[in-house]
């Protein structure tokens, strides 16, 4: 057992936030943004929700605090993955890999009965 | 306002959370709150921030950080022990004030006190009882405070309204039936006699009687007959004890009612109408009930 394993399965906020980060740093708006983006519209992270979750991945080392590359705003602080947050979004991607592997199978021909 | 409602609730917040995000939260409010459906989308998401945080996330909440290696905590402002003589004049000085506080709060108070309750031994009831009470009962009398006088009026007006009898008499609602009342007593009383039947029974004199459909027809009657023994102005009118007020007994009200009229000033008080109160004036200023328990 991995030291990831115990984080899994992710949260849907977690793991939304997680994947906003996986293409570099971002600021609090931008990873909202990104993740309504990815849900095509559907998932709206709220600022409070957002931060809450940012407060602990950052507790669990998987979330730092990076400078703003930008420099625009000094009030806005830029988040990125750690090794370890990266190492569970693989995790949780090949989790969910193995359980889509399964499903399609059973979507396509799904059994007449079931005990 | 909205903006100011935000702010609150980030202002609620645990103080770690709130000094590392909360301005960011209010920046992202800033560039979202730009509609009502919006603008209440960030309250309700803040709201339950704070709930988050609030219930969920103590584990983040830093203690606060004594630094026990920067040095005690407190400090003697100077390094020297007082001398015997300085410790025995304390120790004197704080004795007599001791004693002069116990004094004034001993014998100081203008309220004098006043008994509300003894307890006398009672024979035992069985020998065993007897044997396990030996030398552990007490004779006591509970003394506290003057007796309370502002009560009366109050005790004589629900007194009055309990009793319909003396609702009726006390016209002018002074709790006092004054001469010119007692004269007036048959008409007032005959506008009590709701079924006109000449005379009134104990419920048309004010007994109110719960539940009566349940009782026996020998339990009500007892019951009126207590009620119209209980009350000194309705014991005083049904002459015959009959548990009614019978038209000749109307009739013959107002000397009835002089008969209560006691201290002979042509009026009745509520030291002559309430029960416990005539209970007293009978027993006259030397009588003492004796029984068990707090009187």
């Amino acid at each position: 057992m991995t030291p990831v394993d115990d984080f899994l399965p992710l949260a849907p906020a977690t793991l939304h936030i997680l994947l906003s980060l996986a293409g570099g740093g971002l600021h609090g708006y931008g990873i909202m943004q990104d993740v309504l983006h990815q849900s095509g519209g559907k998932y709206k992270l709220g600022p409070g929700t957002l931060y809450d979750n940012l407060q602990r991945l950052m507790k669990q080392a998987l979330v730092e605090e990076i400078d703003d590359p930008a420099g625009e705003n000094s009030r806005r602080r830029c988040y990125q993955l750690t090794t370890l947050g990266r190492a569970l979004l693989s995790a949780e991607i090949a989790r969910l890999e193995g359980v889509l592997k399964h499903a399609k199978p059973l979507m396509r021909a799904p059994r007449s009965t079931r005990a | 306002m909205f903006r100011l409602l935000y702010l609150r609730l980030i202002k609620l917040h645990p103080a770690p959370f709130r000094q590392r995000f909360g301005g960011e939260m209010i920046d992202i409010f800033d560039c979202q709150a730009d509609g009502v459906r919006a603008t209440a989308s960030l309250l309700a998401d803040a709201l339950l921030s704070l709930v988050r945080q609030r219930v969920f996330r103590s584990e983040f909440r830093q203690p606060l950080s004594i630094k026990a290696a920067a040095g005690p905590l407190l400090y003697t402002a100077a390094r020297y022990t007082p001398r015997p003589w300085v410790l025995l004049n304390g120790t004197l000085l704080a004795g007599a004030l001791f004693y002069v506080a116990a004094a004034v709060i001993n014998k100081g108070s203008p309220v004098k006190p006043f008994r509300i309750g003894a307890h006398y031994a009672g024979a035992p009831t069985s020998t065993e009882k007897a044997r396990a009470q030996a030398g552990t009962d007490m004779n006591s009398i509970v003394e506290v405070g003057p007796p309370f006088e502002d009560l009366r009026p109050v005790t004589g007006s629900l007194y009055f309204k309990s009793v319909r009898v003396l609702l009726a008499l006390d016209s002018d609602e002074d709790l006092v039936i004054s001469p010119s009342e007692i004269l007036s007593a048959p008409a007032m009383l005959r506008w009590l006699d709701l079924n006109e039947d000449g005379s009134l029974d104990a419920e048309e004199c004010g007994l109110f009687q719960s539940a009566a459909a349940d009782r026996s027809q020998p339990e009500l009657e007892r019951a009126r007959i207590a009620f119209m023994h209980r009350h000194p102005v309705l014991a005083v009118l049904d002459s015959n004890h009959d548990g009614r007020i019978s038209e000749s007994e109307i009739a013959g009200s107002v000397a009835a009612l002089r008969k209560l009229d006691r201290n002979g000033d042509g009026r009745l008080t509520l030291d002559e109408l309430l029960p416990e109160q005539a209970a007293r004036a009978r027993e006259g200023p030397s009588g003492q009930s004796r029984g068990h328990g707090i009187a």
